[in-house]
């Protein structure tokens, strides 16, 4: 409806109404072209290929379920699963205590606060082939984390990628070091817009800050807690750069991945069908544990 | 005496601020350690990226190299043929964003908040919807899709996908709504039609947000791995980390030129989030949004 200078509110015409929704999809008409087609159409045919035999070359053949039955015979597939969820269960709890850690840390008020907040921001913000890069060099039997383990007494020349009991760890801590800032964002984010008045009344009742800090700021946190956890789970399910840079998987697949075993399975050995339902496994793995993570982690704030 | 003013400050400031000397200065080892967690990889590489191709496999390493190689920077960029070609591949690829990219989520934006149109809710949920789908899961079809129209192993390739990116449209959204709506409403009454507003009153308001948009776009596309990796094959549309990550197989053990190659992809970003860091922290924090 047009509002007139007047002040009068005049029911559009027909045509009025027809020419505004028109405009409004030439306005939606790009976006939308690339999201139809890069996004919907492409979940439609994930879900599609995920149901067939296809190499590139000949047609695809429709086989049903076979696909995702062959994946749980697939020790490979099973093998990935099992690292990732290894890997997840060390990287969200180890990355969302540092960045509380992190969080608490800086909201201190302490001097150099923003030289603090940048500086740890920047392993974030750097690639993650540059990071990939810089810590496969500092991980090899002459780098610098054997060089720092021996200058504490350490007198160690561990392979740390090379050796199938490190290499995984050393991808979990090259991950924790890379993402532990993003987070520690939202906690501070969420920690300053924590009302003032409640510490405030606290403080009066006589708790002491470390008690304020477990008994106010934690359970308020709840909501970014959440967040954290969550949005830490769903980059674990995807880890792949560190992965395909650093180590292809290996050594003797101690650091394969769903992610890294379904770009083999469709760009390098070309089983686009197999590929596919790697990748809506993937997706249904990531949607299950969302729902759990909801139930179980209360999102809302208490007062 | 003094307990009693250190209580009357801490109350009148709110928040809980650790009141003795030592628990400060515990706090402010424990930033200058994580500190030097953050940066030393960072300050290794710039050092290792000056060092010879001898030194660099020394044990023990050393800290600060005992001579200054300023040649690997430019054997980097000859020795391998390529590197420029990346490097401007890489700017292309973020050009291009910069201006589509933000032109269609400007446009999808205020259609968003503020035409009415038969359909919105069900478009908007569709892109909502849509953040649930892992990107690894699109690989296939999107490359098929690429493979049916002759765009594998092309630049266009790898740009086109992402501006079915939603995050940017979802940003441009709240901020047109977030403007007063007396804005068009005198642009109506001189007769403008909705695209003259759009880019006349609109727009010259939005150079804040689209500011803000474009700093985060140019991060994602400059350094961008997962789709361009698997759209290009050839050595000559590779990307810079795509070319980078390449590096390390090519020279294997040539460790100086690897870091030095690293500093191309790494320094625009640094210096971008420098000068810029509001825009990186706002957006990290309302990653609500994202997630």
């Amino acid at each position: 409806m047009a509002v007139l200078a007047g002040g009068a509110v005049r029911r559009p015409s027909r045509f009025r109404y027809w020419r505004q929704w028109v405009t409004a999809y030439l306005f939606l008409a790009p976006f939308l072209f690339f999201l139809l087609v890069f996004i919907a159409g492409a979940v439609v045919l994930a879900v599609y290929f995920s149901f067939t035999d296809y190499d590139l070359l000949s047609d695809p053949v429709f086989i049903g379920l076979k696909n995702y039955q062959k994946a749980f015979q697939d020790e490979s597939f099973l093998h990935a699963v099992r690292n990732v969820a290894t890997y997840t269960a060390v990287v969200v709890p180890t990355q969302t205590f540092v960045a509380l850690v992190m969080a608490a840390v800086l909201d201190q008020k302490l001097p150099f606060r923003r030289f603090f907040r940048i500086a740890w921001y920047l392993p974030c913000v750097a690639s993650s082939v540059v990071t990939t890069l810089i810590f496969m060099w500092l991980f090899l039997p002459d780098g610098f984390i054997n060089a720092a383990l021996s200058f504490i007494g350490l007198n160690v020349r561990i392979n740390w990628l090379g050796d199938e009991a490190t290499a995984l760890p050393s991808i979990m801590f090259m991950n924790i070091w890379a993402t532990a800032a993003t987070m520690m964002l939202i906690f501070l984010a969420a920690i300053q817009d924590v009302p003032g008045p409640i510490y405030e009344a606290a403080h009066l009742d006589g708790a002491g800050p470390i008690r304020q800090f477990f008994q106010i700021t934690i359970p308020l946190l709840r909501p970014a807690i959440f967040l954290v956890v969550l949005l830490g789970t769903i980059g674990c399910f995807q880890l792949y750069d560190q992965v395909k840079i650093a180590t292809n998987g290996g050594p003797n697949e101690a650091t394969l991945t769903v992610t890294y075993l379904l770009w083999k399975q469709g760009f390098r050995d070309l089983n686009m069908g197999y590929a596919s339902a790697l990748g809506v496994l993937l997706f249904a793995g990531i949607f299950v544990i969302s729902l759990i993570q909801r139930r179980f982690l209360d999102v809302r704030p208490d007062y | 005496m003094a307990t009693q003013a250190a209580a009357v400050t801490s109350v009148s400031v709110q928040r809980p601020r650790f009141p003795f000397r030592i628990s400060r200065v515990l706090f402010l080892a424990v930033a200058v350690i994580i500190t030097l967690l953050a940066l030393a990889p960072f300050i290794l590489t710039v050092s290792g990226s000056f060092k010879t191709k001898s030194e660099i496999l020394d044990w023990p390493p050393t800290i600060i190299p005992t001579v200054v190689q300023w040649q690997n920077y430019v054997e980097v960029w000859t020795n391998s043929h390529f590197f420029p070609q990346w490097i401007a591949n890489s700017i292309f690829l973020a050009a291009f964003h910069l201006v589509i990219y933000i032109a269609t989520c400007s446009l999808a934006g205020y259609a968003f908040a503020r035409l009415r149109f038969p359909g919105a809710t069900v478009i908007f949920l569709a892109i909502l919807g849509s953040i649930m789908v892992p990107g690894q899961v699109l690989w296939v079809p999107k490359f098929l899709i690429l493979n049916q129209v002759g765009l594998v192993d092309s630049l266009f390739g790898i740009a086109l996908p992402d501006l079915a990116e939603v995050f940017g449209v979802f940003f441009m959204t709240q901020f047109f709504k977030s403007l007063p709506k007396e804005l068009e409403e005198a642009a109506s009454i001189d007769g403008a039609g909705t695209f003259r507003t759009f880019r006349q009153i609109i727009l010259p308001n939005a150079y804040p947000a689209l500011a803000a948009l474009a700093i985060l776009r140019f991060q994602a596309s400059w350094n961008s791995f997962q789709w361009p990796l698997i759209v290009v094959r050839s050595p000559e549309h590779l990307t810079l980390p795509l070319g980078l990550a390449s590096f390390q197989g090519l020279f294997g053990v040539n460790w100086n030129w690897v870091l030095a190659g690293a500093m191309f992809n790494a320094v625009p970003i640094i210096l971008l989030v420098i000068f810029f860091q509001k825009y990186f922290i706002r957006s990290a924090a309302s990653s609500a949004v994202k997630g």
